[in-house]
């Protein structure tokens, strides 16, 4: 009844997955698409400063009353001519849209099958690739217990390589610390942009407080949550003694139907809180079982979800 | 409920003390990598929350194995008993030593029926319970209490072990008369098993009450047998040589030739071959074989050379005794009636005249030693004072024996009936006898009257002590001439009867020649205080002679052969040798193929069994089973991970 131990075990199986992270195919299908924000306008008004990029990014925006020392090129004659006021045009000017990609690398990580760390950096790779080709400041950052490595803000295609690379040299280790190292993070980035946070989320202390940080610095926080297929439906039976990759906590139980039951209300309750606590907070949501290919995660999923346009 | 062994019961505080410590032990759990394990702790929190009951899950496991541990060792225990009846009722064991169950079955190497009966009943003993009791009866034609009602297994085997087949034919009936005065008066009748090979004669009135339950163990197959089933000796006359008549059966279905010897004893014990006759016999024929001329004399025994199931019928045994002349006296004033009707009698010594020695009333002596060389003495119309040892025919007084009184004449005595059973009047008519005078005689209790009138006892048998005497109440020659009694063709075979009986050679052939079961009844010679036998088998037993009984009679002739029987008197000096054969002899013995059924009188019909079932099931087997159900609802419980 009950099934070996290489077919209960499935944790460490990060080795066993190729390491290309990016492949042509992908590339190709994906460079149509954008990081879209929802919540941040991409532009600010800047009323002395040229846009650099005219053609596209200066839009009008708004109207407001002359003030001594404005510009008078910006004045709008035809509103002075209806209404007899002096209003200076306001213009939209588009700026850099910072996408914030955070990469949970930690013990819990580097479980399942396929794996999820490994499919996490695929993820977050080829997300990377869309913000870069799309001329928007990628950063990236890899945490487990704090904030273990980031990548400072990049634009343009040329800086791919340099982003595989970061990516690759991520390894899996230490515990889950969801609100120390988004904190961190948040500190080190000020600048508003799209945040999308990879990780599995089983944080014992919660992920709440990492949401909140992004959420009260205006951030357009998108929760990409990965879990193996052995997480949501779990291949165990017989007596036995789990063990917490991240905490060396043992849990000795004996699998049976019901708590086998229990164990995925638990699970369903706990995916539900995640996502009701990030409707309520404004931010995006997204469960994705790492059966799923990630490049239909990216091209279908999170495009439905709006991530990506 | 009983238990066979019941230790292992009481090993159960212990097995059951070592499974609960068992589940003290820390159980091996096998380790497993999880990405997380606090969601599996709040399922197992929220398990907990939500069936309170759910650690007895556990304990349900412990109690079905509790319960499992405690049926194997009930099983171990092996319990036997009824279901429903906590008193088991005594058995009974009714085991047939005919001569039948020496009857080999399964060819040379098999074994007897009887042999086979004692496997059976000793397996159906082993499986009584402490408490439970058992009598055996063994049975031929006659019954045997071999042990009372008794829950001593030793005792039962003990019997079972000294029981030996007879040769004797068998009857069921002596068997269920015993039987009866076992059956309790109140509770649960006996089981009753009759261990036999169903032949057993008639049936008809053998009662059973139909509430004792009874079964039928049968032993043996059917067999094919030839056999000797009838031997008869006529002795010829004085002088003459004897013949001898013999029946052969074959029982089977196929026609067998076979041979038949006929061997005679000598003096230095080896045999010799007197005569030799080979006999064809058709399926279930019968053929009669005659055997004489010129067999000597001494012990004979029949051999058929045949081999078949049965081997006891297949030898049969006889005397061959010449014809003894009798010394007869006539003690009388004369009287030509008797005189006439003894010398007529082939078997009375006469004198060479031809004449019958008579001696005159006056001239009698009972203190003469030569009186004892007569084997009878007649005394017409003559009592004397007293008489010596001897044997008497008296006619119109009576002897002078101690409270034997005369009461003077009657007239006109009618006869009213007779003894005809009687060897004295055996093919006698005593309706002719007409007496217009008679004597009227009072006989003791003791006396045997033979012929009664309605004046009182015309013939009677009176005993004392070493004399014997046939008193006749009437004086011959006081009969009406016209149509007297004396002239009736009775008068002579009434006198030749009394003389051989008084003599001592009416018996001859009975008791030459007996059937096994029955009785020999051997007249002995004055003085005889006891008798010895020696059976075939060699063994020798005492019998005491009781004064004034007519006869020794000598039972339990349980082997076919010849018994030997020394007379002695009581110095211990032997007055007479005698002896007889046994033998089987029996149609329905020498029939060895088993019934398939008893069939008695106001019962149905009780069907043969193979082998005697136990009385009681063992139960062992329901606490196996009951075990194995509970290990694998244990089993279940365990990995369909049921919970309550």
């Amino acid at each position: 009844m009950s099934a070996g131990d290489g077919e209960q075990d499935f944790a460490g199986t990060l080795a066993q997955e190729p390491a290309e992270l990016l492949n042509q195919e992908f590339l190709s299908k994906v460079g149509r698409l954008d990081v879209v924000s929802r919540k941040i306008l991409q532009g600010r008004v800047k009323g002395e400063k040229r846009s650099k990029k005219r053609g596209r990014s200066v839009e009008f925006a708004d109207h407001r009353p002359y003030a001594a020392g404005d510009d008078l090129r910006f004045l709008d004659w035809n509103v002075y001519a209806r209404l007899d006021q002096l209003m200076v045009k306001l213009f939209m000017e588009e700026e850099d849209l910072h996408v914030y990609l955070l990469l949970d690398s930690s013990a819990s990580m580097d479980y399942g099958k396929p794996n999820k760390f490994r499919y996490a950096q695929k993820v977050v790779a080829g997300l990377a690739y869309i913000g870069l080709v799309n001329m928007n400041r990628v950063g990236i950052g890899t945490f487990s217990s704090a904030l273990d490595r980031t990548l400072r803000p990049e634009r343009g295609r040329r800086n791919l390589h340099k982003v595989i690379r970061f990516l690759q040299d991520a390894t899996c280790g230490g515990t889950t610390d969801l609100g120390a190292a988004c904190r961190r993070f948040a500190l080190e980035h000020p600048r508003r942009g799209v945040v999308i946070l990879v990780s599995d989320f089983l944080d014992r202390k919660g992920y709440d407080e990492a949401i909140r940080y992004f959420v009260a610095r205006r951030m357009d926080v998108f929760c990409l949550q990965i879990l193996s297929p052995q997480e949501l439906d779990p291949p165990l039976a017989g007596d036995l003694k789990l063990l917490d990759p991240e905490d060396d906590d043992q849990t000795e139980l004996t699998i049976s139907r019901p708590l086998l039951e229990a164990y995925k209300r638990r699970l369903n309750a706990y995916l539900g809180e995640l996502r009701e606590f990030c409707h309520r907070r404004g931010a995006r949501y997204l469960t994705a079982s790492t059966e799923l290919p990630f490049e239909r995660l990216v091209v279908d999923h999170l495009r439905l979800h709006g991530l990506v346009r | 409920m009983e238990f066979l062994v019941p230790g292992w019961l009481f090993a159960a505080p212990a097995f059951a003390g070592a499974l609960v410590i068992l589940y003290f032990l820390k159980l091996k759990r096998r380790e497993v990598v999880v990405s997380s394990t606090f969601l599996w702790q709040q399922a197992i929190q929220d398990l907990r929350v939500n069936s309170p009951f759910q650690r007895l899950r556990k304990n349900l496991l412990l109690f079905l194995q509790l319960l499992a541990l405690l049926l194997m060792l009930l099983a171990l225990a092996r319990p036997v008993g009824e279901l429903g009846d906590a008193r088991q009722a005594d058995t009974i064991l009714l085991l047939d030593v005919s001569a039948s169950m020496q009857a080999k079955d399964g060819g040379p190497d098999g074994v007897t029926r009887f042999e086979r009966m004692r496997q059976e009943a000793l397996r159906l003993i082993d499986h009584l319970g402490y408490e439970d009791r058992a009598a055996l009866i063994a049975f031929a034609d006659e019954s045997w209490s071999l042990t009372p009602l008794t829950n001593s297994t030793s005792a039962l085997r003990a019997a079972l072990e000294q029981l030996e087949p007879t040769d004797r034919p068998s009857a069921l009936e002596p068997a269920i008369q015993r039987l009866r005065s076992l059956l309790p008066s109140d509770g649960p009748p006996p089981q009753v098993y009759v261990f036999s090979d169903g032949r057993l004669g008639s049936l008809a009135g053998v009662e059973l009450r139909k509430e004792i339950p009874l079964r039928y163990v049968r032993l043996g197959e059917r067999q094919d047998n030839v056999g000797i089933v009838g031997v008869d000796v006529r002795l010829g006359g004085v002088g003459e040589g004897s013949r001898m008549f013999v029946s052969v059966l074959n029982s089977g279905p196929e026609p067998v030739s076979c041979g038949l010897d006929l061997y005679l004893q000598l003096p230095d014990g080896s045999e010799e071959l007197l005569d030799s006759r080979e006999l064809e016999l058709d399926a279930d024929q019968i053929a009669p074989v005659l055997f004489e001329s010129d067999l000597g004399e001494g012990r004979v025994r029949l051999v058929l050379d045949h081999q078949d199931a049965f081997p006891a019928d297949d030898v049969a045994y006889a005397l061959l005794r010449p014809q003894e002349a009798l010394r007869v006296l006539l003690v009388s004033e004369g009287n030509l009636f008797l005189q006439r009707a003894f010398e007529a009698d082939p078997l009375v010594l006469k004198d060479a005249r031809g004449l019958l020695p008579r001696i005159d009333p006056a001239a009698f002596d009972p203190d003469d030693p030569r009186l004892l060389e007569y084997d009878m003495i007649v005394l017409d119309r003559f009592s004397p004072e007293r008489l010596g040892p001897g044997n008497y025919l008296c006619f119109g007084k009576a002897p002078p024996f101690p409270e034997l009184e005369d009461k003077g004449l009657v007239n006109d005595a009618r006869v009213l009936d007779w003894d005809e059973t009687h060897d004295v009047a055996r093919f006698v008519n005593f309706a002719t006898l007409l007496l217009p005078t008679a004597r009227r005689f009072t006989p003791r209790p003791k006396d045997t009257v033979i012929v009664r009138s309605d004046k009182g006892p015309l013939v009677f048998v009176a005993q004392d002590e070493d004399r014997q005497a046939v008193v006749c109440s009437f004086d011959l020659l006081s009969l009406p001439v016209e149509g007297a009694w004396t002239f009736d063709p009775s008068f002579p075979i009434f006198l030749a009867n009394a003389t051989r009986w008084l003599g001592g050679a009416g018996q001859t052939r009975r008791s030459l020649l007996l059937p096994t079961g029955g009785v020999a009844e051997l007249r002995f010679p004055p003085g005889t205080a006891r008798a010895q036998v020696t059976t075939p088998a060699g063994e020798t037993r005492t019998l005491e002679v009781v004064p004034g009984d007519d006869a020794v009679r000598v039972s339990g002739l349980g082997r076919a052969g010849f018994y030997s029987v020394e007379l002695l008197d009581g110095a211990g000096e032997l007055l007479r040798a005698t002896e007889f054969a046994a033998n089987l002899s029996d149609q329905e013995e020498s029939e060895v193929a088993p019934a398939e059924s008893l069939e008695l009188a106001e019962r149905d019909p009780v069907a043969a069994e193979a082998s005697a079932e136990a009385p009681r099931r063992d139960l062992w087997k329901w606490a196996t089973l009951a075990a194995l159900a509970l290990i694998m609802l244990e089993w279940w419980v365990y990995n369909r991970r049921v919970y309550l």
